[in-house]
């Protein structure tokens, strides 16, 4: 698993990318990461799953929380590119009604920037 | 085109990673589409660490996954010697419908086990869970 800011705009919204596999076993590292990002101060996340690989429950559980996390404060998560091996597991766990899902980068950040 | 694999492993958190690899590995020989191998993954994952953390009160055991598959459908066994537990009732049903902030976190796993698998059938046969998997090649 690799997370990697690849972008901040002028609005304070981080784009992640994340690449690899996040399972069971870095599941904790990678919660680590986010909530440093949310910590950051930043008012939107971006995570875009174009080369992520592999997810596992306990990846939704971090997602959720952080999604939780960013609401309290005012803030947003929204992910974008999602890989179609994702898609339908997005959607039977009912993430794809808390979390927004955009096309691209470019979209989720217009969303953002509404 | 048609396969039979057993891969068994131990009843430790490591030997997950033993079991997404040789799921990739066989999805990859078996020309498995994307979205197949990342919901065998996912159920798998999320059934062995059912096993490993709930299954037994101590001591290291074995877990069997035995694959075969067909031009329509890939059908897995797993057999373990845990305590009884049949994915398809002894799990609460989450809400997937409830708004975020009524949603738990956690008590995900077996639902999407579940959901994402076409046919799931459960026994227990001489002191061990025998669960088939089905998952049809089309989506």
């Amino acid at each position: 698993m690799n997370l990697t800011v690849v972008n901040v705009t002028e609005n304070g919204v981080m784009v992640v990318a994340i690449e690899g596999r996040v399972d069971s076993s870095n599941a904790q590292k990678f919660e680590r990461v986010l909530k440093a990002v949310a910590d950051a101060g930043t008012n939107g996340i971006v995570l875009d799953l174009e080369s992520l690989l592999y997810i596992s429950s306990a990846a939704l559980r971090v997602l959720l929380g952080l999604t939780k996390a960013q609401a309290r404060k005012g803030g947003t998560l929204t992910v974008c590119a999602v890989p179609d091996s994702l898609r339908r597991i997005l959607e039977v766990s009912g993430f794809d009604q808390i979390i927004p899902v955009h096309d691209s980068q470019a979209e989720a950040l217009a969303a953002c920037s509404r | 085109m048609s396969l039979t694999r057993v891969l068994t492993i131990e009843t430790r958190l490591e030997e997950l990673t033993r079991l997404a690899e040789a799921v990739e590995h066989l999805g990859e020989e078996d020309n498995w589409s994307p979205g197949l191998v990342g919901k065998v993954n996912l159920v798998l994952e999320e059934l062995a660490i059912n096993t490993i953390n709930h299954g037994h009160d101590g001591g290291l055991h074995e877990i069997s996954f035995s694959f075969s598959t067909t031009d329509d459908a890939l059908t897995i066994e797993m057999v373990d010697d845990g305590k009884p537990f049949d994915p398809l009732t002894d799990a609460p049903v989450p809400d997937v419908n409830a708004p975020m902030e009524e949603r738990p976190i956690g008590g995900l796993g077996v639902f999407l086990v579940r959901k994402l698998m076409d046919e799931l059938t459960y026994r227990r046969e001489e002191g061990r869970n025998h669960l088939t998997l089905v998952a049809y090649r089309a989506e």
